[in-house]
């Protein structure tokens, strides 16, 4: 529906509908915000100048994604809190997809790393840029030679990486709030 | 896990959020892709959890989706660094503002309301019974709560009964009393449209009533915290003493595109009978919205009638509201 008009209550309205179906009558306190966080990744999804012919097919994938997400929040939560609750006699474990990664906790770090870069190491930025983007850092020496010339050796942006990675682990270790909460959970499975 | 016989599949599985988020310390990580390398099963958790289609969080870029949809339950939570962080994006970040708006969150709670100040030694991994990330987040059901409900649920239905069967007839029912110019909604709400008669005292007539786009019945009352967001339509308000519609345009108008605006209200046979051409800037002076008043006369029936906005954009935008006149 890019080249048409883009009416966003019609829009929260589908994906609250769809989000409603996926839900079965669960969850039912819970189904507006993530029809929000829907709305939210298809305005991203749009502002980037995608098209689509189908434009609903795109909200109904929007919404399944978002849905998902939340039961793993969810499952990943009831986890921590140190039970296997099901809940209306069905595990969640067996709803979701085992990706072994709280999306949440991994969006807030991700952007943390990223916002506090941008503050802080401008260089560094760029660089989160292209590791959140999935790029090998041989895939970034090849970009960085096509703009700016002599291009820097991968080797050598990795241990620029590992410079900015460093920083930023130590800003966050000094930290007390959620943020170093998330960060001792990451180190904690590693360890 | 020993480094001869290289990782598990768990403790890879395990590390995988660390290494998406980019906080995996080197070795470990060298450790994961040489295992990736080898295993595709895990390459493709890995790929799913590095750069999944749709993702909340769009590559670290904005604040993620999940936190913009409960902002106005979890921004005041939000503590340690990544409150200055999400507060100093807010500033710049044009989009993540206009989405917070278009939801109808205020995008400067952050800035405007303090958390609680943490405890002089505070400790670094919090006992996490303790803490809970999402305030509104209900405890999950036990089987007693369940029982305690259904208990609570019959004995209720028993008192409802008994008031039924014997309450006092002095007072009409509420669908019959006058309401000065209201009149009584054609079909039944399962939302009680006045509040809630108690019996031996006249319950008062609302002075501003306002009904929802699309939600036959569903009643809006003017202080609405989240009116005229995506998900609560403005609000639609007549006074009958004055004579007077009042209502807020959405504050998702604020983010359509271009300068011109039209609104329009047409009647159930879609023919305009009140017309205002006006500018996004005049409508939002220094971003709030501006409530507009129309004085209704002799052409505004009592009846279903259609708020249209058009702005005059690239494409033009337009969204529509029903209402009702009673």
């Amino acid at each position: 529906m890019t080249e048409g008009l883009r009416n966003h209550r019609r829009e929260f309205e589908f994906l609250k509908r769809r989000v409603g179906g996926l839900a079965r009558g669960r969850f039912a306190d819970d189904q507006e915000d993530v029809a929000m966080d829907a709305w939210v990744r298809l305005d991203r999804w749009a502002r980037k100048g995608n098209e689509a012919h189908n434009f609903e097919a795109v909200m109904m994938s929007i919404a399944e994604r978002a849905w998902l997400d939340f039961l793993d929040r969810k499952e990943s939560r009831l986890k921590r809190r140190g039970g296997e609750t099901p809940i209306d006699n069905e595990p969640i474990a067996a709803l979701v997809e085992k990706r072994g990664v709280d999306p949440a906790d991994l969006a807030l770090v991700r952007f943390a790393v990223s916002e506090w870069f941008r503050a802080n190491k401008p260089r560094c930025a760029a660089l989160a840029k292209h590791y959140f983007a999935g790029r090998s850092w041989k895939e970034v020496s090849n970009l960085e030679a096509t703009v700016e010339g002599p291009a820097e050796k991968p080797n050598s942006i990795a241990q620029r990486w590992h410079r900015c990675q460093h920083a930023f682990i130590s800003a966050a270790r000094a930290d007390h709030g959620r943020l170093a909460q998330l960060l001792s959970d990451f180190e904690g499975v590693v360890t | 896990m020993s480094a001869n016989r290289g990782p598990t599949h768990e403790w890879v599985r395990a590390t995988l959020a660390a290494w998406a988020a980019g906080v995996l310390d080197p070795d470990a990580a060298t450790r994961l892709e040489q295992h990736l390398d080898i295993c595709e099963a895990c390459r493709a958790q890995a790929a799913t959890a590095r750069n999944p289609e749709f993702s909340e969080d769009d590559g670290g870029e904005h604040i993620p989706s999940s936190l913009l949809a409960i902002w106005d339950r979890r921004a005041p939570h939000l503590d340690g660094l990544l409150r200055p962080l999400v507060a100093r994006h807010i500033e710049s970040c044009a989009t993540c503002r206009a989405e917070l708006v278009a939801l109808g969150h205020d995008p400067t709670l952050l800035t405007t309301v303090t958390p609680q100040a943490p405890s002089a030694k505070a400790p670094l991994r919090p006992d996490r019974s303790a803490t809970i990330p999402f305030p509104r987040h209900r405890a999950v059901w036990s089987p007693r709560h369940i029982g305690a409900a259904a208990f609570a649920s019959a004995a209720s239905l028993i008192v409802l009964f008994v008031y039924l069967k014997f309450r006092p007839t002095s007072h009409p029912p509420i669908a019959s009393r006058d309401t000065t110019s209201l009149t009584p909604r054609p079909r039944p709400s399962p939302t009680p449209e006045v509040p809630r008669e108690r019996p031996g005292r006249p319950a008062p007539a609302p002075e501003l009533l306002a009904l929802g786009p699309g939600t036959d019945g569903a009643t809006n009352l003017v202080e609405n915290v989240r009116q005229g967001s995506i998900a609560e339509p403005p609000a639609v308000a007549f006074n009958p003493e004055t004579s007077e519609i009042r209502f807020r345009p959405p504050r998702s108008l604020a983010l359509a595109a271009g300068h011109r605006l039209e609104i329009d209200i047409l009647d159930p046979a879609d023919r305009t009978v009140r017309s205002l051409r006006t500018t996004l800037s005049a409508l939002f002076p220094e971003g709030a919205p501006r409530d507009i008043v129309i004085r209704r006369d002799h052409e505004m029936k009592p009846g279903r009638y259609v708020l249209r906005f058009r702005v005059d954009g690239t494409p033009p935008d337009e969204s529509r509201y029903d209402f009702e006149l009673r």
